[in-house]
């Protein structure tokens, strides 16, 4: 049998019971916000019955009314344990994504300024070249095009490589936020085995937070979570090459570490490992960290793999496009230069790390030289330009021969040039003993007659020719002399020195006359008379008079606007040509005579140096400084060598080492091949002239454009470098793509376990405000029935014992 | 299942997110550039074929620029053989004028003396012509001036190069792609043209009557060979340009046909895209009045 208060006792638990199951409510509606929280639920209990009441049937047991048994938190440990697995594959991914999203920008493919646009545009450029190989615009623009390149390669790289600091960073600052993450559990884990000494878990909020702190734990690696007897979690997260490593477990929290001494042997940058509290470094199956890590070192993705196929480039760039640059010659007829890289350095022969080819990637710097004349050693051609040497009209002795016809041409309207040769000549008094002529360009010789004095005879094409050799002093043996047997009439053109007192003028060398216009002197020839009249500083003749009267009278060669070396004499205009005279002095003068000609015409030295062989200019290297206009270069066989000249022999210089050179003429340095001479004699001349260069030639630019665009290279992985930079892209948007469709399921999957979550441990305000009404209900009945008994004891206490009162 | 607050909220803002996030793919899309590739995930495949195309079209532009200049310095040439073509049949014409034997040697002489100037036009402004600071007839040394006249010798400074303007990927084939005409392809061997009009040029100035049979004779001969032979030279050069021609035609229509493919593959299909913007909006605002009307109501509303 219960008390009498008994009741009132029971009431004041259902109170206080309802008043805990309100405040809980209160506790969700709270934390309905609260991340990681996990709502609370108030297990009731009814009390263990207390008295017996005998009844009919025996003792019946009374209810005492309720207790709460527990306050447990909502929640699904096998839910959270596969949460924890799988935000390790997100935080990877999420990583990953992230560091695609900045290789991907340093790309900024496809776009206008990406590499391909600057690979294009430098191919262009040589293209241009191809086309302007001359042009100093077009050879700048390759360089600037080169530099673009280089540049744009280096910029990639830098951005990698930085991003390979921000990496580092990453790991560094999540080990330390691990280690954090860790000793925090550690000490909850103390905290809730205190708490929960006396057997079962109800250190809800602290567990809430231990969990929260998991969650945020789990996306650096994959965690395995068990719980033991004591409440307490071990933590170990799955790696490669360590199996299972602890974290946490009963004793305490294992901090990881960080290796920063390693530096990445391709590309020298420093390599930030996470460790395990042995040392080791450690490979984690999955998470942000090893993100970091795979997407920093793996060969065949993210940074490492996009430098290395820069690097690739780098290294064709220097290697192959460079060999076919070094083929080529520039506008100086130089070859074997490197466009890329530095000057003398065979890159092929190179063995170089991958980082050392990026760094070593800039346009040679001689072609970049700020004053501009490095252009012209971009090798836009394949051939240089040699300068060709012929020999040069150049007979040994003076004066020529004259010649006498008689007889009309019976050759036709075509003329026939004949060609004379000094056959032999009296060493004693220097007269010519033999003549040949020939009518073939000296394919064939037959002997002319001797006459009377020095003179020879022939006939051809019915003319009586006589050649009078007594004009002739010192002339040597093969001296050629060619004249034309033709129709018409011609003026003699043959020049004596003209001394009155018969010594010999100080200057040598011919001067050469030809006249045109109709005589009007008639049957009798006139004698003209030239002499120097004045020089200036350089030895240059500028003055000449001439004479009609034998040096009586002389007029001034003042010539006319075309030619300023030019008089007229009896209807014949003379033009004078100097150019052969050398050394002149003033008073040196010269004869000639006009009269109506004869059909021999003229005669001309021919072809005839002594020497055999040909003289060959062996290189020709430089830029050419003498502008649109070429020079030409006169040498001569002197007795300690050559000597040249190049104001037409007025002045000469000589060629050093016994005339091979070299010799610079306008910026060409000239060197001469003369081995292949033979038999040469003093006075052999020979001529040559220096140009720009056959700088149009811009076939090595279409190469080395081709080497841009169409050349397989085993260095590119037997593709073109296009093809290889497309692949690089297509790869990297490959990866990237797979990682955000990965990122994007696995976040699916995510929000899967949180909904699951949220399904069992998420506060729903309206299920607590059902409760709240229902705990509200069970208060105020509760409040009820203490009344009633209130009013009951009152009625017990106030309302008995009062009868016939 | 319950629903809980945080889930309802979460997933309502995640969807939320989306929709949104669609909204705005779908707006960057026809934003900017017109480009639907940003970067090379965006479509790897497409990214590919837009460096591709992007390289054939740079090729295509820059063969275009070569045909171009090809027919500039072509037409400028052949202006000029034009040109040397007229001086020859004027030249003709003066050496019947002189060999018709109705002119006296002073005549005759004059008209040497007009000859001797048209040899001066032939190697000043014909053989010394210049495009665009380059000698048309220099060959491969077109910087430096190729004919130069000294009385009666012309020396040419140029050499026998052909300038390459290649309309195809591949080495200089100065065969098929050489747009320049050499001195010597243009005179002759040693320039004989011009030896043999100085020599016409000097008989004339002669102007006997040995002279005149010479020219009647030998000179008009020589003068119908030296403009025969410019003639081929001129005429090689119009079949040159004939094919430059019908490659700038090529040029341009595969410069459609590229422009079109990069444009089919990289640009946005914008009614598409409007399409998929327009839905994607709509479906941002139901998602917004839904959110509007379901999150606010609660029991709490309502005790």
């Amino acid at each position: 049998m219960g008390s009498t208060f008994g009741g009132i006792n029971m009431i004041s638990r259902s109170l206080t019971a309802h008043q805990i199951a309100q405040n809980t409510v209160g506790h969700n509606i709270s934390n309905a916000d609260t991340v990681g929280y996990s709502r609370q639920i108030v297990n009731m209990l009814a009390m263990t019955p207390a008295g017996e009441e005998y009844g009919r049937y025996g003792s019946n047991k009374v209810g005492t009314g309720v207790i709460v048994g527990s306050i447990v938190r909502a929640r699904d440990f096998f839910t959270d344990k596969q949460y924890w697995k799988e935000s390790a594959n997100l935080g990877y991914l999420q990583s990953a994504n992230y560091i695609y999203g900045k290789v991907e920008l340093t790309f900024q493919e496809p776009s206008e300024t990406g590499i391909q646009s600057v690979l294009n545009s430098f191919w262009t450029s040589w293209q241009n070249l191809g086309t302007n190989a001359s042009s100093y615009e077009y050879r700048a623009a390759v360089a600037q095009k080169g530099v673009a390149v280089a540049n744009a390669i280096n910029v990639a790289a830098g951005q990698l490589i930085d991003q390979v600091e921000v990496i580092n960073d990453s790991l560094t600052s999540n080990v330390e936020t691990v280690n954090r993450l860790t000793e925090s559990i550690e000490k909850l884990n103390q905290q809730i085995a205190y708490i929960e000494a006396g057997g079962h878990n109800h250190a809800n909020d602290l567990r809430d937070s231990r969990d929260l702190l998991v969650d945020e734990l789990s996306k650096y690696f994959t965690l395995s979570v068990t719980e033991d007897a004591k409440g307490k979690y071990t933590i170990t997260a799955a790696t490669e090459n360590a199996g299972d490593i602890t974290l946490v477990d009963a004793d305490g929290s294992y901090q990881l570490g960080i290796k920063d001494t390693e530096t990445d042997p391709d590309f020298g940058y420093q390599l930030v490992y996470v460790t395990h509290s042995s040392g080791a470094v450690l490979t984690f199956t999955n998470g942000e960290m090893q993100a970091l890590v795979d997407l920093r070192d793996t060969a065949t993705a993210g940074i490492h793999d996009s430098l290395s196929k820069l690097s690739a480039i780098s290294q064709y760039l220097l290697q192959e496009f460079n060999e076919v640059h070094k083929t080529g010659f520039g506008m100086d007829d130089e070859s074997g230069r490197n466009f890329f890289g530095e000057s003398g350095i065979d890159y092929m022969n190179e063995t170089m790390t991958l980082g050392e080819w990026i760094q070593a990637l800039k346009v040679n710097s001689e072609i970049t030289k700020s004053d501009g004349s490095g252009y012209a050693y971009i090798a836009a051609k394949t051939a240089t330009n040699v300068a060709a040497v012929s020999s040069v009209v150049s007979n040994l002795g003076e004066g020529y021969p004259s010649i006498t016809t008689d007889g009309a041409y019976s050759g036709g309207t075509v003329p026939t040039d004949v060609l004379l040769r000094v056959g032999d000549v009296d060493a004693a008094t220097g007269e010519v003993t033999s003549l040949q002529y020939s009518l073939d360009d000296g394919d064939t010789w037959v002997s002319a007659t001797p006459s009377v004095g020095n003179t020879f005879t022939f006939n051809e094409f019915d003319v009586d020719v006589t050649v009078d050799t007594s004009t002739m002093t010192n002339a040597a043996v093969n001296n050629k002399y060619s004249f034309t047997l033709g129709l018409g009439n011609y003026y003699d053109g043959q020049i004596t020195t003209g001394r009155a007192d018969g010594s010999t003028n100080a200057g040598s060398g011919n001067l050469v006359v030809t006249t045109s216009g109709g005589y009007t002197g008639e049957s009798t020839s006139s004698d003209i008379l030239l002499k120097i009249d004045s020089l200036d500083s350089d030895g240059n003749i500028v003055g000449l008079k001439y004479s009609e009267n034998g040096g009586t009278t002389w007029y001034e060669v003042v010539g006319n606007s075309s030619d300023p070396l030019s008089f007229i004499v009896k209807g014949v205009e003379v033009k004078l040509d100097i150019s052969d005279l050398h050394n002149s002095q003033v008073g040196d003068r010269y004869e000639f005579s006009i009269a109506e000609g004869s059909s021999a015409g003229s005669v001309s030295d021919a072809p005839s140096n002594e020497g055999d062989g040909v003289l060959t200019v062996d290189t020709a290297t430089g830029t050419y400084t003498g502008g649109a206009v070429a020079t030409n270069v006169l040498l001569e066989v002197t007795s300690t060598g050559l000597v040249y000249s190049i104001d037409g022999g007025k002045k000469w210089d000589t060629v050093p080492s016994g005339g091979a050179g070299p010799f610079e003429v306008a910026g060409i340095e000239i060197t001469l091949d003369i081995t292949g001479m033979s038999g040469a004699e003093v006075g052999d001349r020979y001529s040559l002239s220096v140009t720009a260069g056959n700088n149009a030639l811009g076939d090595n630019a279409l190469l080395l454009g081709n080497s841009l665009k169409d050349d397989a290279s085993s260095t590119l992985g037997n593709m073109s470098l296009d093809s290889f930079y497309a692949a690089l892209i297509g790869a990297l948007g490959v990866k990237s793509q797979d990682s955000q469709r990965l990122e994007t399921n696995q976040q699916a999957v995510i929000d899967q376990l949180y909904n699951m979550r949220q399904d069992v441990s998420g506060v729903s305000t309206e299920e607590e405000l059902v409760d709240m009404i229902r705990f509200q209900k069970g208060y105020n009945s509760a409040a009820r029935v203490l009344t009633a008994m209130d009013e009951m004891l009152d009625k017990l206490i106030n309302g008995t014992g009062v009868v016939g009162r | 299942m319950r629903v809980t607050n945080n889930m309802m909220f979460y997933n309502y803002q995640s969807d939320l997110n989306k929709a949104m996030e669609r909204r705005y793919d779908a707006m960057s899309l026809m934003d900017g550039d017109g480009s639907a590739l940003h970067k090379p995930s965006d479509d790897p495949i497409k990214v590919v074929r837009s460096l591709r195309y992007s390289v054939s079209m740079e090729r295509n532009l820059q063969y275009s620029q070569n045909v171009e200049d090809a027919q500039s310095w072509m037409e400028n040439s052949d202006g000029y053989l034009q040109s040397l073509s007229e001086i020859m049949i004027t030249i003709k014409g003066k050496v019947v004028q002189a060999s018709d034997g109705t002119n006296s040697q002073e005549a005759i002489q004059a008209i040497g003396a007009e000859v001797d100037e048209l040899i001066n036009q032939i190697v000043d402004s014909l053989g010394n012509a210049q495009i665009g600071g380059r000698y048309l007839f220099a060959g491969h040394n077109d910087t430096t001036k190729p004919f130069v006249r000294e009385g009666d010798t012309i020396t040419y400074y140029g050499d026998d190069g052909k300038i390459s303007m290649p309309i195809a990927p591949g080495e200089a084939n100065p065969g098929e792609d050489s747009v320049n005409l050499t001195g010597e392809e243009i005179f002759g061997k040693d320039l004989q043209i011009l030896k043999d009009l100085i020599e016409i040029k000097n008989h004339l100035l002669s102007g006997t009557t040995e002279d005149v049979a010479w020219l009647s004779n030998v000179g008009l001969n020589k003068v119908d060979a030296a403009h025969t032979k410019t003639l081929q030279a001129h005429a090689a050069m119009g079949a040159r340009m004939t094919m430059y021609e019908m490659s700038a035609t090529m040029l341009t229509e595969s410069n459609t046909i590229i422009t079109e493919d990069w444009s089919r593959n990289d640009d946005v299909n914008v009614t598409k895209a409007l399409l998929d913007f327009t839905n994607a909006d709509n479906v941002l605002t139901a998602a917004l009045q839904m959110g509007a009307l379901v999150l606010p109501s609660s029991l709490v509303d309502f005790i």
